[in-house]
């Protein structure tokens, strides 16, 4: 493991989740997966989280509304949204609300790798 | 019961005074011929003078008045006999008693005839009067223009071109081009109604009149159609023509014309125009509403479509190139960690079995709607599709020639696809002739037969043409060179035709511009194929 940081996935999608937990891995990181905003809010040990990778459109609450939820816990700006619905607005919403990345579907995953370290490597 | 002819009113007062002088003449000479009958004996048939009474009388009596005269004038006659010889007579002078009736009788007879016949053409004479009577309130007050055209100088024109050895007057005109002027100043109006004068830009009735020159633009296409249907002596026609007005302003009208049967009359031959201007004007808005509507409702389909599908087929796909990428890096590991590497391509699977189900799902859902086929003329096809853009191809001066060559068989399509194809083509062949402001704007439709099983449909303009790197890349979806284009048009197009087990092609002319060209199998039933069938080709579904 490069750090002892874990990383939330946040997305209804199975395959998705699955995915991005592999290769998270393979670069070294722990994550936590969550098929809901809800699934999320209810895990005990939320504190142990650095990162949250989430999903905009989900059954339930949606990605900006976790994102309102979680506004004044330490987490905030530490929201990466993935979404393929890349509409300006919601993408304002979400970097006003203080996230600190908007990725497209399919992500890139170079450039998320790259985001990871500078958020969570110097740690 | 009326014995003088005339009525009061009837006759003016020197006419009066000479009716009655020759009344009071008549009178006096029965007098008179009475007295020397009745009191001389001159040995001839004076009686016979009545005669002269009668043909006097007959210029004011009625036809009762000149029997009632015919007689008095034999009781007088009879009168005479008896007073002058008695009842114990010799026959000769009872035979010229008898010849005297018998003049008499005969005079009065043919009078009676000479008075009904002319009672009976002044009835006829009043009939005439009141059917021109009404022909000339139907003429003035019609909201349809009329005008009298005098065409027995064309009938000259003509009868000198035919003694000439003319029978074909098409081909005569194409070799003649000063015939359609000669033809427009052989032609003069004689009288035309107020709606007539409104269309020719509100002008007085004389100046409307004379050779039709000035209203009748000489490529005018009725014009010619006009002048040919008279040629061959047919009785009726019908055409939609142009006429241009006072200030130069041209209309569209409706023309129609019934030629006399046996060619007489003709320096008063009626002509009926309406006014289609705005109807055709309305028909092309409508028109362009139309095609507006099916471009837009075509794109918003195609466009909601593909977001549903590219939103569908994200997931699956994003999940697959992260496992992709987990794998690899499993299998680079030193020492490579196959069974991580193992799961990732498990993964892998079943990711794209996912985009493929979605795929399967899509197309069997395209395939569900059917399509009709029906047996299609395209030469009608053509006709309609040239007159729906007629307006626009006007407004943007451009000619569209339809070349048909000989009669094709029917194609099996579906006709309102054909027809949005065709205005597909022929739309694109104006735009890029207008953005390049070509000087010579013509669109040719071509139809001609390809081998035995095919026919072919051409659309050939006079643009830029397309440039070369281009040239393979014009059917592609989203190519497009429009600044608000799609790129769908070709692309639907082209599957379109393809779905009827035709080809779509283009070439740059030799010359100018470009052509598309569309060939279609006739007569074998191919079972149309779904947009979606087409682009995947050799899918694993069909």
């Amino acid at each position: 493991m490069k750090s002892n940081c874990i990383i939330a996935i946040v997305d209804d999608d199975e395959a998705i989740r699955e995915a991005l937990g592999d290769v998270l891995r393979s670069y070294g990181y722990e994550s936590r997966a969550f098929s809901s905003a809800e699934d999320f809010l209810t895990y005990g040990e939320r504190s142990s989280i650095d990162c949250i990778l989430l999903d905009v459109k989900m059954p339930g609450l949606s990605g900006l509304e976790l994102q309102e939820i979680l506004r004044d816990s330490p987490i905030s700006n530490r929201i990466v949204f993935m979404t393929s619905h890349q509409e300006d607005i919601i993408r304002d919403t979400a970097v006003n609300g203080g996230a600190c990345a908007f990725l497209g579907k399919p992500v890139d995953m170079e450039l998320l790798i790259g985001l990871l370290g500078r958020l969570l490597g110097n740690r | 019961m009326r014995l003088w002819k005339w009525q009061a009113g009837d006759r003016s007062a020197t006419q009066e005074q000479n009716d009655v002088a020759m009344a009071l003449t008549a009178l006096s000479n029965a007098a008179a011929v009475f007295i020397i009958d009745t009191f001389t004996s001159i040995e001839s048939a004076v009686a016979v003078f009545y005669v002269i009474v009668m043909l006097m009388a007959s210029d004011f009596l009625t036809r009762r008045g000149i029997v009632a005269g015919g007689a008095l004038c034999a009781a007088l006659c009879v009168t005479s006999y008896f007073v002058s010889h008695g009842v114990d007579d010799d026959l000769a002078t009872f035979l010229r008693l008898v010849g005297s009736l018998s003049a008499l009788a005969i005079t009065t007879a043919l009078l009676f005839k000479n008075e009904t016949s002319r009672l009976e053409l002044l009835a006829s004479h009043n009939q005439t009067r009141r059917s021109e009577y009404r022909y000339r309130s139907i003429f003035q007050q019609s909201r349809i223009a009329l005008w009298e055209q005098d065409l027995t100088e064309l009938k000259t024109l003509l009868d000198r071109l035919r003694a000439d050895g003319v029978t074909d007057i098409a081909k005569y005109a194409r070799n003649n081009p000063r015939f359609p002027a000669a033809c427009t100043s052989a032609i003069r109006t004689v009288a035309v109604n107020e709606a007539t004068l409104e269309i020719l830009g509100n002008i007085t009735h004389d100046q409307a009149l004379g050779p039709i020159g000035r209203f009748i633009p000489h490529d005018c296409p009725a014009l010619f159609g006009f002048v040919k249907a008279f040629f061959e002596g047919q009785r009726r026609y019908e055409a939609k023509g142009r006429i241009r007005d006072s200030h130069g302003n041209e209309s569209v009208v409706l023309l129609a014309v019934e030629f006399p049967e046996d060619q007489t009359g003709l320096d008063r031959i009626v002509v009926g125009l309406v006014d289609l201007t705005q109807h055709e004007a309305a028909q092309a808005t409508m028109m362009a509403a139309q095609t507006e509507l099916a471009r837009a409702s075509r794109a918003s389909t195609v466009g909601a479509l593909s977001a549903s599908i590219a939103h569908e087929l994200n997931q699956p796909l994003g999940a697959l190139l992260m496992n992709a990428e987990a794998c690899l890096r499993w299998l680079r590991r030193d020492p490579p960690d196959l069974a991580a590497a193992g799961k990732a391509a498990e993964r892998m699977m079943r990711d794209g079995q996912r985009a493929s189900e979605i795929v399967k799902t899509t197309k069997a859902m395209l395939a569900r709607t059917p399509v009709a086929t029906e047996k299609i003329d395209l030469a009608p096809l053509v006709e309609e599709t040239k007159a729906l853009l007629e307006y626009e191809l006007d407004r943007q001066s451009v000619s569209l020639e339809v070349r048909t060559g000989a009669k094709l068989p029917p194609v099996p399509a579906a006709k309102s696809e054909l027809q949005q194809v065709l205005i597909n083509l022929i739309t694109n062949a104006m735009q890029a002739m207008q953005e390049a402001r070509s000087p010579t704007r013509e669109i040719a439709v071509k139809l001609a037969s390809a081998g035995h099983s095919h026919v072919s449909i051409s659309v050939s303009d006079t643009g830029p043409g397309i440039s070369p790197d281009s040239l393979d890349k014009v059917f592609a979806p989203y190519f497009t060179t429009k600044p608000a284009g799609m790129g769908m048009g070709l692309a639907i197009c082209k599957s379109t035709i393809e779905a009827r087990g035709g080809k779509l092609s283009v070439r740059n002319n030799d010359g100018a511009g470009a052509t598309f060209q569309i060939v279609l199998p006739v007569g074998i039933e191919v079972r149309p194929k779904r947009l979606y069938d087409v682009l995947q080709a050799g899918g694993p579904l069909h």
